[in-house]
């Protein structure tokens, strides 16, 4: 017999094709992580076709310094796609995970069964995570043939390990988003107001945050690499001591450039941006267990 | 609390901001009854209901089912009713069985295939399994929902206004479900109503309720006895109300 966080997971999987919107950023996403590939390819082939022209014309000399590009290097852009467009997709899912009870008005049914809103939640969040996963492991997939593809060869094991190990890194950075999402579709009063407010935190997360220690280099917003502290002013020094260790994007994307060998120090594992978006992921989940209420849960919602 | 009690209140209170929706309810239903609790629009009965099937907190008061505190036993509570709401709300997009599946596996009922199909034929509802709730007729979500009531086999069954914008064939569905999970199955059933017709065909009891008071409870053939120069329920009904007795 299978207990009710089980049979809440299960039921959110069985519910999930009808969340057409989640449905179509989350096909957006994986085409642009095949995308990314190519994307990756042809900037590193106009690269060396212009340094291979500028050794031609005696303008340079010596080896190509762009030969050495790391396999993973293919799809550094999948980072920036996982911010931008992930993050929204997991807002989406978990926005109208909730709001899909709500509406259909099931939920005075389910809390007259012998179910607890934790564990509701916690079946809910199961049946999320299952479903992000499945997303990620087909974008992995699709990773991982793109460079077979443009590459004429196969990744090696430790590559793919690393491939794998930053899709497990972009599922951590995606929890608290699906939360955050999952938390305002079972309070908010509106559907418009449930899906803007997981939106407002997301920006104020995504481009505030980093904005706020770095005012240098806002374009860095943008590219698949950490945030630079500010060259000069003590309050965006200031700021970047503080903030940036608790941003989750500059977290994301500095673990990421370790993994997939892009980062200035070359292949490693960044310890502290993994731990920093375990917690963050493990708050995303606790807030979610403590804020929502049955109760609101069972107010009407307002289109 | 009487011994014989099977749902019992002492006391309830609801105050929904400066509103009391409910003072001093005090209800004492016995096992096996058929209980209608009457009221006009906004009297306090689906509060009421909500109350004691756990889905809400009192303000003060308490409620027991079975014995059971609503709000200290609330899933042990949960596990002994049944609930259909006014208005039956399931997964559209879902077939009647898989809807059913969904609630049963909450409920946790074992083997949860074999007592839809047993519910399904105990509602003479078996053709409709495989098609989807998107599709039904009000009367066949009525049903729909209560074979999702009474899966988990309950010890007592809350219906919020059963008949409400059902057609007369429906009305007459429904009765005779009632009356069989009432007189076949032992199901106590309290039912939240407006039309004293159908209290009149279907309930043992009845209570009625105004401004959140419960004015008057008692047998419906005390009910009757008690107002012998009333005709009909609906007379006996107008009269307590406007006594306030």
């Amino acid at each position: 017999m299978r207990g009710p966080v089980l049979t809440i997971a299960r039921q959110e999987l069985r519910i999930a094709g009808t969340n057409r919107l989640a449905m179509l950023l989350s096909g957006i996403f994986l085409g642009m992580v095949l995308i990314s590939g190519f994307i990756g390819w042809a900037s590193h082939h106009t690269v060396t076709s212009v340094y291979g022209e500028a050794l031609r014309e005696g303008a340079a000399s010596g080896p190509n310094p762009f030969s050495t590009q790391q396999p993973l290097d293919l799809i550094r852009n999948t980072v920036i796609y996982t911010i931008l467009i992930g993050a929204l997709s997991a807002i989406l899912v978990g926005v109208q995970s909730a709001m899909h009870d709500r509406k259909a008005g099931v939920v005075d049914l389910l809390f007259s069964r012998p179910v607890t809103t934790r564990q509701y939640v916690a079946g809910k969040f199961l049946g999320m995570q299952y479903l992000l996963a499945l997303i990620l492991a087909a974008a992995g997939l699709l990773s991982w043939g793109t460079a077979l593809f443009i590459r004429g060869a196969m990744l090696s094991p430790a590559d793919t390990g690393a491939l794998a190990a930053f899709f497990l890194l972009a599922w951590l950075f995606l929890v608290p988003f699906n939360m955050l999402g999952f938390i305002f579709g079972a309070g908010s009063r509106r559907e418009t107001s449930a899906l803007l407010a997981p939106i407002l935190v997301w920006v104020l997360l995504v481009f505030v945050l980093p904005q706020l220690g770095t005012a240098a280099h806002p374009v860095s917003l943008l590219n698949p690499v950490p945030a630079q502290p500010a060259s000069q002013g003590s309050f965006f020094a200031f700021n970047h001591r503080i903030l940036q260790p608790v941003s989750p994007a500059d977290r994301f994307k500095g673990a990421s450039a370790g993994l997939l060998g892009f980062s200035p120090g070359g292949k490693h594992f960044e310890t502290f941006d993994w731990t920093t978006l375990a917690i963050i992921a493990a708050a995303g989940f606790i807030a979610a267990l403590l804020l929502i209420r049955s109760g609101r849960m069972r107010k009407p919602v307002r289109e | 609390m009487s011994t014989s009690s099977i749902i019992h209140t002492s006391d309830l209170c609801m105050r929904y901001g400066s509103n009391l929706a409910l003072k001093n309810v005090n209800l004492a239903i016995a096992a096996g009854e058929i209980f209608g609790l009457l009221g006009h629009n906004g009297a306090g009965k689906t509060t009421t209901v909500s109350i004691i099937t756990t889905l809400l907190a009192p303000s003060s008061g308490r409620a027991e089912v079975c014995g059971l505190d609503t709000l200290r036993d609330s899933r042990n509570v949960r596990r002994r009713i049944g609930y259909l709401p006014e208005n039956v709300e399931l997964y559209d997009s879902l077939t009647l069985k898989e809807n059913l599946l969904y609630f049963a596996r909450l409920s946790g009922v074992a083997e949860p295939q074999k007592r839809i199909a047993g519910v399904l034929d105990f509602l003479d509802f078996t053709t409709h399994e495989n098609e989807k709730l998107g599709t039904f007729s009000k009367g066949m979500r009525q049903r729909a929902g209560i074979a999702q009531a009474i899966l988990h086999r309950p010890r007592v069954l809350f219906l919020d206004e059963p008949t409400s914008g059902l057609d007369p064939q429906g009305v007459i569905t429904l009765r005779q479900n009632i009356k069989s999970l009432n007189e076949e199955l032992g199901m106590t059933i309290f039912m939240n109503t407006h039309s004293l017709a159908e209290v009149t065909k279907t309930c043992t009891s009845i209570g009625i309720l105004r401004n959140g008071e419960l004015l008057y409870h008692d047998s419906l053939k005390q009910t009757m006895a008690a107002f012998p120069d009333q005709a009909s329920l609906e007379d006996v009904y107008l009269r307590i109300d406007a006594d306030g007795r």
